[in-house]
């Protein structure tokens, strides 16, 4: 280790009030170092060196870039050297940072750095504050992933409620396909087939697309990075989707789909916001009415609407209704999780949701999202 | 006279099928495309309707509303539920309401033969099958 210079000694050499200070901030549950100019380790604190496992003596006069992984170390010494340069005095609490932070055995771990920059007699330190993350970062990762549980759960919970929905849907042009090869069977002019053959045809490709339809909603996302999505693609799809599975004999969807610049997000978890407000809708009407959907953009919003005709939502429910497992339909129409959804996604991408109803009078949801810059 | 079978589906394909596979039995085929059109079919032509296949899910009025009216005003007339809905629950309350069967698309030819004509054979002028039948 390189000697100690004048300017780097340690904080509890700088005689009694220098060593009343290491005292107190050993009692500090966070990790503090301080720095010298060369960003060689003045000082270390007890908390220090249960995390980094050094002993303070170790630490002081040691370079503050070993405690940094290697592929950080040079961005993380030209940050520190600026700073120090700089006028500035500190950075705000609030103004932390996620670091990677370098063990004596080489481990590495997540933490917080918060610097803050004093001048003592002629001397320029700083002190860095870090705070060790893992737990939390374990603790939002779980949460992360149970959420994304949560909302794959609710998919195929959602599909289970439209089971005979979807028989229906299946079974008409599986019909129609059986009915036309008993024909192609029992037909002895083979020329006549060729008719019932395009049929089979069509009505086989019209089963696939409702099947992929399906599929593609129940998949769980890929792990990718955001895209633009097209707010008028995922509705028509989440229309779709609503009349294979949903749409009762005396039930109307109308689309009123204007220009809206895209968003930025996952597909399917904006195909799934809309399917769970229109399905909502079409629960609601309990039989017979209409559920109209616009979409349109308002500023640098995308705003989608969709109003259903059915009893409306009153008014000591409507502060619930996005709460989870908050239900007022029966067992076979879901477990109250569609709107809970609706809301954590469409916060995620920082837009909201609101409602708007009347004891009789239908209820409006509109959900707002983001738009895209140059989507 | 003529006998004739009231195919009632609001998808044409659908009756197009039953169509084809009711061709041989000698039976004419005649086509509602919901519970409206059924039961104006059926109130022109009451004495020679022998079966009536009914879809469930039609716009206007649905398979559940024109069962109750043909049961209740054509109750001599044996009707067969054709669905989508392979549903025991809603199978449970169209036989109690009287229907002679409940048959989940897609059925084959010869079923959908065999179930006719054993409707068929139950037709009566003045009351039918009916619940005391099935």
């Amino acid at each position: 280790m390189d000697r100690v210079t004048d300017r780097t000694k340690p904080i509890a050499d700088l005689g009694a009030s220098g060593a009343l200070l290491a005292a107190v901030l050993d009692q500090v549950g966070e990790a503090i170092i301080s720095i010298g100019e060369d960003q060689r380790i003045t000082m270390f604190n007890k908390r220090a060196e249960e995390l980094f496992g050094y002993a303070s003596e170790e630490a002081v006069g040691r370079p503050v870039g070993e405690l940094i992984p290697k592929r950080f170390r040079d961005a993380h010494g030209r940050f520190v050297e600026t700073f120090l340069a700089s006028g500035e005095t500190s950075r705000r609490m609030g103004a932390r940072v996620e670091i990677s932070g370098l063990r004596r055995d080489g481990s590495e771990f997540p933490a917080e750095a918060a610097i803050s920059r004093v001048q003592v007699e002629g001397r320029i330190i700083a002190t860095v504050i870090i705070q060790d993350i893992t737990e939390r970062r374990q603790q939002m990762e779980a949460l992360r992933e149970s959420e994304a549980r949560l909302i794959q759960a609710e998919k195929v919970a959602a599909i289970g409620t439209m089971a005979s929905g979807i028989g229906h849907e299946i079974n008409n042009p599986l019909y129609a396909i059986l009915g036309r090869a008993e024909v192609v069977r029992d037909e002895k002019d083979i020329s006549s087939c060729r008719r019932h053959g395009e049929e089979i045809i069509k009505h086989s490709k019209h089963i696939a697309a409702i099947v992929r339809d399906l599929a593609g909603y129940v998949r769980p996302g890929a792990e990718r990075d955001l895209e633009i999505v097209d707010v008028n693609d995922q509705l028509r799809e989440a229309v779709s989707m609503v009349r294979h599975a949903l749409l009762g004999d005396h039930i109307e969807i109308k689309t009123n789909l204007g220009p809206v610049a895209g968003v930025l997000a996952k597909p399917e978890e904006i195909r799934q916001v809309f399917f769970n407000v229109i399905r909502n809708g079409v629960q609601a009407i309990e039989g017979r009415g209409s559920v109209e959907i616009d979409s349109c953009q308002e500023g640098d919003r995308a705003s989608v609407r969709v109003r259903d005709t059915g009893p409306g939502i009153p008014k000591d429910h409507q502060g619930k209704v996005f709460d989870p497992f908050f239900t007022t339909k029966g067992p076979d129409q879901g477990q109250g999780l569609g709107l809970y959804i609706v809301k954590q996604l469409v916060e995620k991408y920082e837009g909201a949701i609101s409602l708007e109803s009347g004891d009789g009078a239908g209820t409006t949801f509109c959900v707002e999202l983001p738009v895209a810059e140059g989507g | 006279m003529l006998h004739h079978i009231l195919v009632v589906d609001d998808d044409d394909d659908v009756r197009e099928i039953i169509r084809l596979q009711l061709i041989d039995t000698g039976y004419t085929i005649l086509e509602a495309e919901d519970g409206e059109k059924a039961i104006e079919c059926l109130n022109d032509n009451a004495l020679t309707v022998d079966v009536i296949i009914c879809d469930v899910r039609m716009p206007k009025i649905n398979g559940v509303e024109a069962v109750a009216y043909f049961r209740r005003e054509c109750p001599g007339t044996p009707v067969i539920v054709l669905t989508g809905f392979p549903d025991v629950g809603l199978a449970v309350e169209f036989m109690k309401e009287g229907v002679v069967d409940y048959l989940v698309k897609p059925v084959e030819k010869e079923k959908l033969i065999e179930t006719v004509t054993k409707a068929a054979s139950q037709r009566t002028l003045f009351g039918g099958p009916g619940k005391q039948a099935w």
